[in-house]
């Protein structure tokens, strides 16, 4: 099957994913009275009294249809609705926030992958030896850690007791100046790599200090799902029959395992990633919040606890068009990696 | 692999040195940084930078530093006024007013103080009138009604609100279309939203022109009601006040600059930098390294700062608002918070609280010096009525249920024909999850009660607070009132006149009281006739009066006025309190560093 | 398997975490009593209301958290919260997922497009946030966190369910039923599922200790167990203003962090330990998943 219209049919499959979860979410929304969602309108509860303008002003006593058109009418037209919470339209702080997650996510992924990696190929080349078992516990572990309790361990030995050595939050309070100021372009918005363009060290270290921390609690478990993972494939295709002879040429063990078995482990590998992704996804919520790194992953968050739904919504869109988009992109990979795999093939 | 591990590592341990002893710790002297500038850390964000919009305190401080009103008051006091934007004020008779607007005062943008644009300013705000906005306390004098809309319809006239406020010379002439107490409009008046705009620069950037959709037509009620992003004041402003605005980044901070051309004369900070910080720890390394003048400090961190001489702490600042736990006299008879629903050991009937002894049983049985010193950490001053600390009419020495299980028996075993003492009761109190306040106030009256008699149940239940405003502010009208038996919610000032406190507890249309059920047409009228009494003594006569009976009636547990504190570096001077003030910086203006 | 079980050192392991948590569950009444009068034995009595958590005493043998809650209480009666949700939990799912991942796999088809769809939209969104929302909705209480968490994981299950019904569907014996004339129903109950259970019981048994992290993280971030509940997400979150004490005492509040956060990591741990294990006997060529 062609390429081109391979990754056109994927692409429309969007549609009905698209509709179906912000149909849900609106369903959601509208198990809430209008009251309740009045209330992300208002500052104080003595505004209360005008109750009912708000419910009409923002048609929030309309039936579901009816509000549902309105939205989708917008939304076709461009405009994503307004986010209460950040006090900037649902596109802009989409926009706004995402540098912050994709900062953790770029420092995170090749650690978590790369780690992962490598601790799962050392493991399966020493299989039921010490570092096997020693690894796999870590694992284990490293699996049933909460993440927010992770984070805030970390916080109290690294901030409480090296007393703001590792802070939370984005930047100090100095560099937030440097990096607001006219001389400090911000290229990307992320802070390390604008740092590394800018070639401005005190902004660079600075960002590191601040992201070290929820890029460890980030990591922790998904290392360990990887290097379990990666264990698992490489034990397989260490069993194959190209391996046996690979070694029966002669060929010594380190390259049998770094040429050939590690490449053909890597195929799940590639699959999982695209399930990191997900991971990391939710993973990013807890870590936001807890270190205050205002992502999107904290916003999200705080338009859900404030009712606040078009920003739900918006970032319920934003979500699924990149859950579809990496999706695809994984399948395509596969079929890159292992040719045994064709486009189109049913795929578990 | 192994190459790559050992140079990581090395780079950590390098990093980790380079940076250990970041703190700025505490004790240690702190450095005075940006001299010029005045920077402070607290939580939220600014609502909306429209003067006519912002009804929330972290608005109406940036507000207050950008525009200016015609009047202030005059240092701590809340009832002598200074001129500002107006020079002198007459009042010709019982509605009508007349203000000398200043000469030679000039906006941010370049424009020059007129009386229209007074007269603009406030034809706007009753223009614009948004829902659940300040503009009913401009409204309710000058057009006779709250809202200029019924539901979602406009029912003010165009002429009215044309004829409420006149051009005449130099003067601006407020007409009243009710009889409206004098001292209640200077007031009100002083707030944020008193604020004067320039006229020509708002009508420039797309606000409601006069000229095009005059009052007299239909045109103007296009710009009724609009969502708050719509107004162009939301994020830009040009006010007439010593500091403009530069940037605001919506969460993150914002910066004001300099007005050069300020009217009073020179300005004491270049800069004031309002931070958004959510993190306690992080707003206090900024005070102890001088880089944040002044931070918010939550009450449980006290102990933390207490003592430290490089910082000039203010306590004991009373704030005009208080707390109490309200009684419904009409619960909503399927509310899955009253249990069975009737007087049989299982639940409560939803007229439970007409009983006089079951409230005053409960007001004995809470006990406030415990919830004072827990919950407030001993900052806070007991209430015996809805007059705070700071308005006229407040007794120190107010009558007050005292906390004692005996005399709560007593009135219990009388409550209902002596039935709740028989069989006891079953209900569900609620509050607002996260709020530690209202949780201790909850649990103190439970197990107090339970103490009493363990037929006396009371569970507790956290709502979010979408869902406890729901629960408060519902009503079959004419038949029952909302499902929550208790709530417990506070009322924070207005403005600084005791009819803004007494009419939401106990006039039957007051914020509160309405839901409750309370209130009848005996207590209203007095409630009437103290509000536009004019003589300071007779009002205070009649405000006793008042809180007599909310003693007697006992329509609430009241509980008490919170006492604040500020944290400033010891650099910051001149600082006084007025509690009218937003925000925790005062009368910044009148500050200065060094 | 049990023999298997008990002989690999870190199956056992889990094993014994697993059982001490029982007996503490079963237990907690005795370990830790509620007081006279106290009403509902999971919300955790405390003594005054002070917010300023006290360090571990006598009384207090993990001493209290914000609003003077026993944290010794809080754990043990938290026990009985974690069993509840990752068993109650994994039981609607497990049966949502057999009912409606047999239908799409037996059948195929429309049925088979339709719940694959369904499912494709539950998974494109973060179960957090779609957790969240429900819970936001149904306000917060234990039995919103399971609603919340079953509406969110019953994907998983019936995808894999429906998985494994293919590949066995395919097999000689289920032909061989066909054949005989019996009823589609009669063939998915009593030949199909059976053998597609396994790998599904596996999953679930890892799956007990991620749903309780989950509830835990819920509970964390305020939309879980009421404040003052019996369960360790929701006393890890009182710690969240003491994480750093006075300054020269900063790991003043340690035990409020530290002691709640223990018991999660043990209990998922457990459940870890076994289910790994688990899956490596089961079937070999499952470790794939």
């Amino acid at each position: 099957m062609e390429l081109r219209s391979y990754i056109f049919r994927r692409l429309l499959l969007l549609i009905p994913v698209l509709f179906g979860v912000t149909v849900f979410i609106f369903g959601i929304t509208m198990l809430f009275s209008p009251t309740q969602r009045a209330t992300l309108y208002i500052t104080s509860p003595q505004q209360m009294r005008d109750l009912a303008t708000i419910i009409a002003r923002y048609g929030l006593d309309r039936p579901f249809w009816s509000q549902y058109a309105t939205w989708i009418g917008q939304v076709l037209t461009g405009n994503l609705g307004w986010s209460n919470v950040v006090s900037m339209p649902v596109w802009n702080a989409i926009w706004h926030y995402l540098p912050a997650t994709l900062e953790l996510a770029i420092v995170a992924a090749p650690l978590i992958i790369l780690t992962g990696i490598f601790l799962g190929s050392k493991a399966a080349a020493h299989k039921d030896r010490p570092l096997d078992h020693g690894t796999r516990v870590i694992a284990i572990v490293g699996w049933s850690l909460p993440t927010f309790w992770l984070g805030l361990i970390l916080l109290m030995i690294f901030y409480g007791y090296f007393r703001g050595f590792l802070p939370p939050g984005r930047l100090s309070t100095q560099m937030e100046v440097v990096v607001t100021s006219a001389d400090f372009i911000r290229y990307t918005r992320m802070n390390t790599i604008d740092a590394i363009l800018n070639l401005n060290g005190p902004v660079l270290l600075d960002a590191l200090r601040h992201i070290i921390l929820p890029v460890i609690t980030l990591s922790v478990v998904n290392v360990a799902f990887i290097m379990r993972l990666m264990r698992s494939s490489m034990l397989e295709s260490l069993g194959k029959g190209y391996i046996l002879t690979a070694r029966a040429k002669g060929l010594s063990e380190r390259v049998v395992v770094n040429k050939h078995a590690r490449r053909n482990a890597l195929i799940p590998v590639i699959t999982i990633s695209g399930y990191l992704f997900a991971a990391l996804a939710n993973g990013v919520v807890i870590t936001e919040t807890i270190f205050s790194y205002k992502g999107i992953g904290w916003w999200a968050w705080q338009s859900a606890i404030r009712l606040d739904i078009a920003s739900v919504l918006g970032f319920a869109l934003f979500n699924a068009v990149l859950f579809v988009v990496v999706n695809l992109v994984v399948d395509v990979l596969y079929t890159r990696v292992d040719p045994r795999v064709r486009l189109g093939g049913t795929v578990q | 692999m192994k190459k790559i591990l050992f140079i990581s590592l090395a780079m950590v341990l390098a990093l980790s040195v380079s940076l250990i002893g970041c703190d700025g710790g505490g004790g240690e002297a702190i450095p005075l940084h940006n001299p010029d500038d005045f920077i402070q850390e607290t939580i939220g964000d600014v609502d909306s930078l429209d003067p006519a919009w912002g009804y929330d305190t972290s608005s109406g401080e940036q507000v207050t530093y950008i525009y200016e009103p015609l009047l202030v008051y005059d240092g701590e006091s809340t009832d002598v006024f200074l001129p500002a934007l107006a020079t002198n004020w007459t009042v010709v008779n019982a509605t009508q007013i007349r203000f000398t607007i200043r000469e030679d005062v000039s906006f941010h943008e370049g424009g020059s103080l007129t009386p229209e644009d007074v007269e603009y300013s406030f034809e706007r705000m009753m223009v614009q009138d948004r829902g659940g906005g300040p503009a009913w306390m401009i409204n309710l004098p000058l057009l006779g009604m709250y809202r200029t809309r019924s539901g979602a319809t406009i029912v003010a006239d165009g002429e009215d609100i044309d004829n409420a406020v006149e051009v005449d010379g130099n003067e601006v002439v407020f007409n009243f279309a009710i009889e409206f107490p004098m001292i209640q409009w200077l007031q009100i008046l002083v707030q944020p939203w008193g604020s004067i705009l320039d006229k020509e620069w708002c009508v420039a950037n797309g606000e409601w022109d006069p000229a095009s959709d005059p009052l007299s037509g239909e045109g103007w009620k296009a710009y009724n009601n609009p969502a708050k992003a719509d107004s162009y004041l939301y994020n830009h402003a040009n006010g007439t006040g010593p500091w403009k605005l530069d940037t605001w980044q919506a969460g993150d901070y914002i910066r004001l600059i300099e007005h050069e051309d300020y009217w009073r004369g020179s300005v004491p900070f270049n800069l004031v930098v309002t931070k958004f910080v959510d993190e306690y720890t992080s707003r206090r390394l900024s005070l102890l390294n001088g880089d944040a003048d002044l931070i918010y400090v939550p009450r449980q961190y006290i102990g933390d700062l207490e003592g430290n001489t490089e910082l000039n702490a203010y306590e004991d600042l009373p704030a005009l608002q208080n707390d109490c736990i309200f009684f419904n006299f009409s619960i909503d008879p399927d509310s899955d918070f009253i249990g069975s629903g009737a007087l049989d050991g299982d639940g409560i009937p939803p007229d439970f609280f007409t009983d006089e002894h079951v409230r005053k049983g409960f007001a004995y049985a809470f006990d406030y010096d415990t919830y004072i010193a827990d919950a407030f950490l001993g900052e806070a001053t007991r209430m015996g009525n809805p007059l705070v600390d700071g308005l006229l009419g407040y007794d120190p020495n107010a009558q007050m249920y005292s906390h004692c299980l005996t005399a709560a028996a007593d009135e219990l075993e009388l409550a209902w024909g002596g039935n709740v003492s028989d069989v006891g009761f079953k209900f569900t109190i609620t509050y607002n999850s996260g709020n530690i306040e209202r949780k201790t106030g909850c649990e103190i009256l439970a197990e107090q009660l339970l103490a009493i008699d363990p037929k006396y149940q009371i569970a507790i239940q956290p709502l979010t607070w979408p869902t406890f405003l729901d629960n408060i502010f519902s009503e079959d009208p004419g038949v029952h009132k909302g499902p929550l038996p208790l709530f417990q919610i506070g009322w924070l000032a207005d403005y600084p006149d005791p009819d803004n406190f007494i009419t939401p507890y106990m006039h039957s249309y007051g914020d509160w009281a309405y839901y409750q059920d309370y209130g009848y047409p005996s207590l209203d009228t007095k409630i009437e006739t103290a509000r536009y009494e004019t003589d300071d003594a007779t009002r205070e006569i009649l405000y006793d009066e008042i809180c007599d009976i909310y003693h007697e009636d006992c329509p609430g547990i009241m509980l008490s006025q919170p006492l604040g504190r500020r944290w400033f570096t010891k650099y910051i001077h001149g600082f006084y309190f007025n509690p009218t003030i937003p925000g925790p910086a005062g009368p910044l203006y009148y500050m200065s560093k060094s | 398997m049990i023999r298997q079980l008990v002989k690999n050192p870190l199956s056992l392991a889990g094993i014994i975490i697993l059982l001490i948590f029982v007996v503490i569950a079963i237990f907690a009444p005795l370990i830790a009593p509620t007081p006279d009068g106290h009403l509902n034995p999971y919300m955790i009595p405390h003594e005054g209301y002070s917010p300023i958590p006290q360090p571990p005493s006598e009384e207090h043998i993990f001493g209290t958290t914000e609003g003077q809650y026993d944290i010794f209480y809080g754990v043990i009666w938290g026990t009985r919260s974690a069993f509840q949700v990752g068993l109650v939990v994994i039981g609607i799912v497990v049966v949502i997922g057999i009912i409606l991942g047999s239908l799409a796999g037996y059948f195929g088809g429309i049925i088979d497009e339709v719940i694959m769809r369904i499912t494709d939209i539950f998974l494109a969104f973060p179960t957090l946030i779609l957790a969240m929302a429900i819970v936001s909705v149904l306000g917060p209480s234990l039995k919103s966190v399971m609603i919340a968490l079953a509406v969110v994981s019953w994907p998983s299950y019936a995808r894999l369910i429906r998985g494994d019904i293919l590949q066995v569907r395919e097999e000689d014996y289920i032909e061989a039923s066909r054949g005989i004339g019996a009823s589609s129903s009669r063939v998915i109950i009593r030949h199909a599922l059976p053998n597609a259970i396994y790998p599904t019981l596996v999953m679930a048994s890892l799956d007990i200790g991620a749903i309780v992290l989950s509830a835990a993280a819920l509970s964390f971030l305020g939309l879980g167990a009421p404040e003052g509940y019996a369960d360790w997400g929701q006393l890890t979150s009182f710690a969240r203003n003491w994480i750093v004490g006075p300054y020269g005492e900063p790991l003043k509040y340690w035990y409020a962090v530290t002691i709640p956060g223990l018991f999660i990591l043990f209990f998922v741990l457990g459940w870890n330990l076994l289910g790994d294990a688990f899956r490596d006997i089961l079937d070999p060529r499952l470790a794939r998943r």
